[in-house]
């Protein structure tokens, strides 16, 4: 209750809460500071999470509810030695929308030495939809990377539909890994007429296992197309009088 | 030299004659099986300790949970629930229906046709408008059966893939689901099986809490016997009536309630049922999936997670979580209950056997050193312990009648067999009460105190008869799993949950470990 007051004199009595020695306190608390919405916020559960008071995930779902202002604390978080801490900044940004943090996490995508915080920086980047950020992931689409970090960013490309990402895309969807090719299959169908061409393509190309992962992206392309929204009875009853 | 007085008869001489001999053994076994159930029991009683701890802490949770939060997080994960189905027809629609209106954000649905010999698959079609859609499976996962073709569905809520491939068994089912699915975590549900609203929401709390840790959870399952189910949802808690399947409802109550709630606090759970069971599809694929050849298949697979991440010294958990239920109908007569609890035996001897390299071995730390021993001392050896112990009760009895009548063949002191009396009955029957009133404190599923005075009087009944009468089945069970008898699993018509209250008197197929 006291969070959703949305009063900033709330924050400190809430953030003294993160330090309680139940877990359900803090974890309420965490909440309630999630919606008090304000910057001061920020700080404490960053704290908390660094201090192990707070599991990750509540850590994360307070920080994304935070103002705008609060980005520029998490920016900070992103670039902390603490990978499980930098991991989490990198999702709650890309959940924010936090565009003016693109850079940094294209950077830890290609640099960083944490495997986990570049899979968590691709998926940031493919919510944040940032055209700048294709080269990056493009670059982590080679062989030479990681599984997880082919996948998440094959992935990130399927949510930020850039047509600059088609020719990588194609290479990827001939991927050893299952999970690479799938995912770059399905990117390529969500790119309109350019990525349903390079799929037929491939498709007709006929080696296995990419022509299929190219058949079932159009296929299920076709059935998404086709597939009607489903009406509630009551409307249909309603409709049908 | 004189040897001392045992159990109050006299020693004649240096050497006993045969006669003080036998009563002397007599005794002595009398004792031995005594300390067994006192050890058993007590054992029990240390994990009811561990399960109140565990549900008064979930009890004080609840409130604070966050069900709504978790709901609208873009944080919470994905889950692809896998609902393996040979023959479900009856009610097969009903249970994808019920499926489909859980409260989850972003969830998907595989019902695997295991080459059904009925019209599971039409029904499926004619509802959900399926169609045929070429899908790459994943070949990670070992499977056996050849898979058919894969449809989706134009119709509903849910996405929902149907899968048709020749019959393999529910492992080969469940592998083939787990390479089919899209999310990063798997649930498996049995397709006759109703989950609570919010199962899903409870069931990955952990995995939500503990990323990087948790690798697998598992709910409740229990008995739907007896309950009014409505539109795919348990909404009026009942006990059944009968002998037989109140008994199975306090039996599963013991064994989730307190049995799983225990051993997960203490941080060794063995078995995660596979009617309602959630893990990490990395960690299933790592594993190589579900046994193909072995009978109780879920309970193998967390015996094998905890091998594979113990020998690579991971930090890892395996978490009960005492409050989603899956509700599913019980043997509602002997002979289906009989052939469940042969199975089920098996499939435990089975386990143990193929995990023996682990038992006191502290590599596999908690595991190894206490929870497989105890499964080896009291699920494995129980049930000959326990007919051997009324086979000598008896014994004594007629011993005891035939002195009555003068015939005092043996002379026999019935002090220790009151003792066993009170340790195997009363202990165990107040064990299992204290279940019911956990769950009753935990949860207050039963509106009625009708009910609960039924529960009561099931755990003491179940002492008499019951017990002796499964004991004697999973003495049955190891004995075909050493003769190398084939498992048999005949023919077992289901009623569906379609109807007002789950009927009591069809039979149903025995799924896996309780």
């Amino acid at each position: 209750m006291l969070g959703a007051t949305r009063l900033e004199d709330v924050v400190p009595d809430l953030a003294r809460l993160l330090g309680d020695r139940d877990l359900e306190v803090r974890r309420v608390a965490a909440r309630a500071l999630g919606r008090s919405g304000h910057l001061a916020a920020a700080e404490p559960l960053l704290a908390a999470r660094t201090a192990e008071r707070l599991s990750t995930r509540d850590t994360a779902d307070a920080l994304v509810l935070l103002e705008p202002a609060a980005d520029r604390v998490l920016v900070e978080a992103l670039r902390s030695r603490d990978h499980g801490l930098a991991a989490m900044a990198a999702d709650v940004l890309g959940l924010r929308g936090a565009v003016a943090a693109a850079a940094l996490l294209t950077g830890h995508l290609t640099d960083h030495t944490s495997l986990d915080v570049r899979v968590h920086a691709a998926r940031a980047l493919g919510r944040l939809g940032v055209p700048g950020a294709v080269p990056g992931l493009l670059a982590v689409l080679s062989p030479a990377a990681p599984v997880p970090l082919r996948a998440a960013a094959a992935k990130a490309l399927d949510e930020m539909g850039a047509a600059a990402a088609i020719p990588g895309l194609r290479v990827a969807v001939y991927d050893r890994s299952y999970e690479v090719a799938h995912t770059a299959a399905y990117a390529l169908a969500t790119l309109g007429g350019s990525g349903r061409a390079c799929l037929l393509g491939i498709r007709g190309v006929g080696l296995e296992p990419a022509a299929s992962h190219a058949a079932e992206a159009l296929a299920e392309l076709d059935l998404h197309v086709t597939q009607t929204a489903p009406v509630p009875r009551a409307l249909a009853a309603a409709g049908s009088r | 030299m004189t040897i001392p007085l045992v159990f109050g008869h006299e020693l004649l001489g240096w050497l006993p004659s045969p006669i003080e001999a036998i009563s002397t053994g007599l005794q002595v076994f009398g004792w031995c099986v005594v300390t067994y159930f006192v050890v058993i029991n007590t054992s029990f009683l240390l994990l009811v300790g561990l399960a109140v701890t565990e549900l008064v802490r979930h009890v004080r949770r609840t409130a604070f949970q966050g069900h709504a939060e978790a709901f609208a997080s873009p944080l919470t994960p994905p889950v692809s629930v896998i609902m393996p189905a040979y023959n479900e027809a009856p009610g097969i629609v009903e249970a994808v229906r019920a499926m489909s209106s859980l409260r989850y954000p972003q969830y998907e649905i595989i019902v695997v046709d295991d080459g059904s010999t009925d019209r599971t698959f039409q029904v499926l079609s004619d509802e959900f408008d399926l169609i045929e859609v070429p899908r790459v499976i994943d070949p990670r996962v070992p499977t056996r059966g050849r898979v058919h073709s894969v449809h989706a569905a134009r119709r509903g809520i849910v996405p929902l893939v149907v899968v048709r491939k020749d019959n393999g068994g529910k492992a080969d089912s469940l592998n083939t689901g787990v390479n089919l699915a899209r999310h990063p975590l798997v649930c498996m549900v049995d397709a006759d099986s109703l989950l609570d609203g919010d199962a899903l929401l409870y069931v990955v709390q952990p995995f939500v809490e503990d990323p990087d840790r948790v690798v697998a959870t598992g709910g409740v399952v229990r008995p739907a016997n007896g309950c009014r189910v409505e539109d795919g949802r348990v909404v009026d808690v009942r006990m059944p009536r009968g002998w037989l399947q109140p008994i199975q409802v306090v039996e599963y109550l013991r064994s989730f309630i307190v049995g799983r709630s225990g051993w997960s606090r203490f941080g060794s759970l063995l078995v995660i049922s596979g009617a309602f069971g959630m893990f990490r599809r990395d960690v299933l694929i790592e594993v190589g999936g579900l046994a193909l050849d072995c009978i109780g298949e879920d309970a193998e697979l967390v015996v094998r997670i905890h091998r594979r991440l113990r020998e690579q010294r991971r930090d890892y958990r395996v978490v009960f979580v005492p409050a989603p239920v899956s509700w599913t109908e019980v043997p509602h007569g002997p002979a289906v209950l009989a052939r469940q609890r042969r199975r089920w035996h098996r499939g435990i001897r089975e386990i143990l056997g193929r995990h023996r390299g682990m038992i006191l071995n502290p590599r596999y730390g908690k595991v190894g050193m206490v929870t497989m021993p105890w499964f080896v001392l009291f699920e494995l050896v129980a049930p000959f312990l326990e007919l051997m112990g009324l086979g000598w009760l008896l014994l004594l009895v007629l011993l005891r009648v035939l002195r009555v009548m003068g015939l005092d063949v043996v002379p026999v002191d019935l002090t220790v067999a009151w003792l066993f009396l009170a340790v195997a009955f009363g202990y165990a029957s107040l064990l299992t009460l204290t279940s019911v009133a956990a769950e009753e404190y935990a949860f207050h599923r039963y509106q009625s105190w009708s009910d609960l005075v039924w529960a009561s009087v099931a755990s003491v009944v179940e002492s008499f008869g019951y017990r002796q009468l499964t004991a004697w089945w999973r003495v049955q069970g190891t004995v075909q799993a050493l003769r190398g008898s084939r498992q048999v699993w005949g023919a077992m018509p289901r009623t569906g949950f379609s109807g007002a209250r789950i009927a009591a008197s069809a039979a149903v197929a025995p799924r896996g470990l309780p």
